[in-house]
């Protein structure tokens, strides 16, 4: 494991940010901190990455006691704060240089760690120009790149792609499938569920400063009994057909929404709704069109709190 | 460290204006107040004399030529209507026989003023040289008295006077050197070395201000989370932005002193190297008196906010704008012993203007070191306390 957390704790005055939370993040994985504003997301990866101490509790870094040996820890560690950390009136150049030589980076070894970071988050036509200047899409690579010139084993994005546009976004996203298909592990925070869904091979779901879920993706739809849910169109009335459909394997629930209209909620696995289409087609009642929406990780926060990701 | 050091020197550049502004103002500054006050201006004073003779006329020439004072002789009636009028600085009043009477000369004048203050100063000078010869003629008869020997005594003052002299200063068993830099300036040297001066340790205080408090717009930026979670240190931190600080101080300084040689006329003499050194210690003082402030604060508008407050109000009551000899209140003067301005001025002009380099610099140049390490202590805790709050 490379972040090991036990019973980890932060307490702010009165307010308990973190609340005795456990983690463990092995090597090589991109793991996402899924949560609304305030569930304490910031608060763990800031604990992680030696700017806050731990109220209580056990935070180790490949072993190593992080509040004991930061010094140690430090030069392995990348962070991506969520806020654009540049100097502004400085280029993008510029702040490469000067927060890789705050890792030891110099002389050719730096120029060569420029060039290749500035290749991977794709912004080397406009190094010279000054930070200021960038979009705010740019302004969030190079607020990567920075985090990427030492080369660290942990890397730790804190809700990296807010505010920027979806050819921003989704450059973000494969860079950093990139860096993980180079070694690199990922500490992802985000509220943009589709995110953490489209990166991270295990998640953890916190709210109120609490681990309430953590697994693969899988495993947390599974925990939380969410189902498939089948919408079909028709063009003749379909009330008569309903005892049929729910004759049908698979089939735990059927809502007719209009004379023409239902919900079908299926369990089982990936192909349980394949066959509940299959089946119904087959009856050739006259079916318009049909879509179907798999349990994502909202719907299991939805069903682990009551409330959404955003509210 | 180095690392980070070159960072904030590079950011530097972006207080660019702050520190041309900086310069051009105390440049400004010490222009007009030294050419208003100091530079070309002549102080007149009224001078009636009633002993007329050649004792109070060499007094007088000594004024002029010597001192720099446009003298204009008068009545003693005259002269109340002049002062009271503002139309001169003072009137001095030469009595009859002043050399032998308890009267001896009077200075006439509504307030205390720096001019006044120097010319008393002058006038007691010379009125001890007086004195000295008067004892010293006495003496002399009385021991020729004693021995039987017969001396004409307005004889043998004039002797002695010339001895005194003509002789003495050059013969004289133990001698005091003391050398005036400029003084065919007179009184205006004094003054415009005082601005100028004056007005580079005030204006220097800001752009250090803003330098070390450069850390609240990391803060603002959020470049401090970056900055932290690198291997550079909280202490790295705190000394790379005292050393920018510390840096455009010197860089001030220098071109201050440079300006005040080239525009100013300022000889500063001998002392050059104490001149810098005592500024460098200032500028050390209120880099740490700097760091303590920001400690207090949170953002950089609450910085800019409470400084000019502090600043301005340590700069006046140490004299920056005004020489502390004007000053008569005592609580004034005993503040102005904590402000650092107040060290460094005395410091300073007594090396460039009196030549002096004493047990009084000495003193000045020790209170400023412990200013310097008290402040940084200070400062530093605050920052950690700070810190730990944070966390």
């Amino acid at each position: 494991m490379i972040i090991k957390a036990e019973n980890l704790k932060k307490v702010f005055g009165n307010f308990v940010a973190v609340d005795g939370i456990n983690l463990e993040i092995p090597s090589g994985q991109i793991v996402g901190l899924l949560g609304p504003n305030g569930a304490g997301k910031s608060t763990t990866i800031s604990m992680i990455s030696t700017l806050y101490k731990p109220t209580s509790g056990r935070l180790l870094f490949d072993g190593k006691d992080i509040v004991k040996e930061p010094k140690w820890i430090k030069p392995h560690l990348g962070y991506v704060p969520q806020e654009i950390a540049l100097y502004q009136t400085l280029t993008g150049y510029e702040n490469l240089k000067y927060f890789g030589g705050l890792y030891g980076l110099k002389g050719v070894e730096l120029k060569k760690r420029i060039a290749s970071v500035s290749e991977i988050i794709g912004i080397d036509d406009r190094l010279k120009d000054k930070v200021e200047q960038y979009s705010g899409g740019m302004k969030r690579r190079i607020n990567i790149g920075v985090a990427l010139l030492h080369n660290p084993k942990l890397i730790i994005m804190d809700e990296p792609t807010v505010g920027i546009d979806p050819q921003s976004r989704n450059h973000i996203l494969d860079t950093v499938k990139l860096l993980n298909e180079q070694g690199m592990t990922v500490i992802y925070t985000s509220h943009y569920m589709e995110e953490v869904e489209a990166l991270c091979q295990s998640v953890y779901i916190m709210d109120h400063g609490k681990v309430i879920a953590s697994g693969t993706q899988e495993e947390l739809i599974s925990q939380s009994d969410s189902h498939t849910a089948i919408h079909m169109t028709f063009d003749v009335s379909v009330k008569e057909y309903l005892a049929r459909f729910k004759e049908i394997k698979n089939v735990m629930a059927i809502t007719q929404n209009t004379e023409m209209d239902v919900s079908i909620l299926a369990s089982g696995n990936g192909n349980s709704q394949k066959e509940i289409i299959h089946e119904i087609m087959s009856m050739d009642i006259g079916l318009v069109s049909f879509d179907v929406t798999k349990p994502n990780l909202e719907q299991v926060f939805l069903k682990l709190t009551g409330r959404g990701l955003r509210d | 460290m180095w690392g980070l050091l070159k960072l904030k020197v590079r950011l530097m550049k972006d207080y660019m204006v702050l520190y041309l502004i900086m310069i051009g103002m105390s440049l400004f500054m010490a222009g007009i107040f030294g050419n208003t006050m100091g530079g070309n201006y002549v102080a007149t004073l009224a001078l009636v004399d009633l002993d007329q003779s050649i004792e109070s006329s060499e007094i007088i020439t000594n004024l002029t030529s010597e001192h720099g004072f446009n003298v204009k002789l008068m009545s003693y009636d005259e002269a109340l209507v002049e002062v009271e009028n503002r139309n001169v600085i003072s009137a001095v009043v030469i009595n009859n026989d002043f050399n032998q009477s308890e009267k001896g000369i009077e200075i006439v004048q509504i307030r205390e003023t720096v001019e006044s203050f120097q010319l008393s100063r002058i006038l007691q000078s010379e009125v001890e040289q007086l004195n000295n010869i008067v004892s010293l003629s006495d003496r002399i008869l009385e021991v020729s008295d004693a021995n039987n020997v017969s001396i004409e005594p307005n004889a043998l003052r004039s002797s002695v006077r010339t001895t005194y002299l003509d002789h003495w200063e050059s013969k004289k068993p133990i001698s005091l050197i003391r050398s005036v830099h400029n003084a065919s300036s007179g009184l205006s040297a004094g003054l415009g070395v005082h601005y100028t001066v004056g007005m580079t340790l005030f204006f220097v205080t800001y752009s250090i201000m803003f330098t070390v408090g450069d850390i609240l717009e990391d803060k603002r930026i959020h470049t401090l989370d970056r900055l932290l979670v690198s291997p550079a240190t909280r202490r790295n931190m705190l000394t790379a932005n005292l050393f920018t600080g510390m840096l455009i101080g010197v860089i001030q300084l220098v071109v201050m002193v440079l300006s005040g040689q080239f525009l100013f006329g300022i000889s500063w003499g001998e002392h050059i190297g104490l001149v810098l050194g005592i500024g460098t210690l200032y500028i050390g003082v209120m880099t740490t008196l700097s760091l303590f402030i920001v400690s207090l604060v949170k953002t950089m508008a609450q910085l800019g906010s409470l400084s000019p407050i502090i600043l301005t109000g340590m700069g006046m009551l140490g004299g920056c704008m005004w020489p502390l000899e004007i000053i008569t209140s005592k609580p004034l003067l005993m503040l102005a012993n904590f402000t650092p301005h107040k060290w460094a001025l005395s410091a300073i002009e007594g090396a460039v203007i009196y030549g002096r380099i004493d047990q009084n610099t000495w003193i000045s140049v020790g209170v400023l070191a412990v200013m310097a390490i008290g402040y940084l202590i200070l400062g530093e805790r605050m920052m950690y306390f700070k810190s730990l709050k944070q966390n």
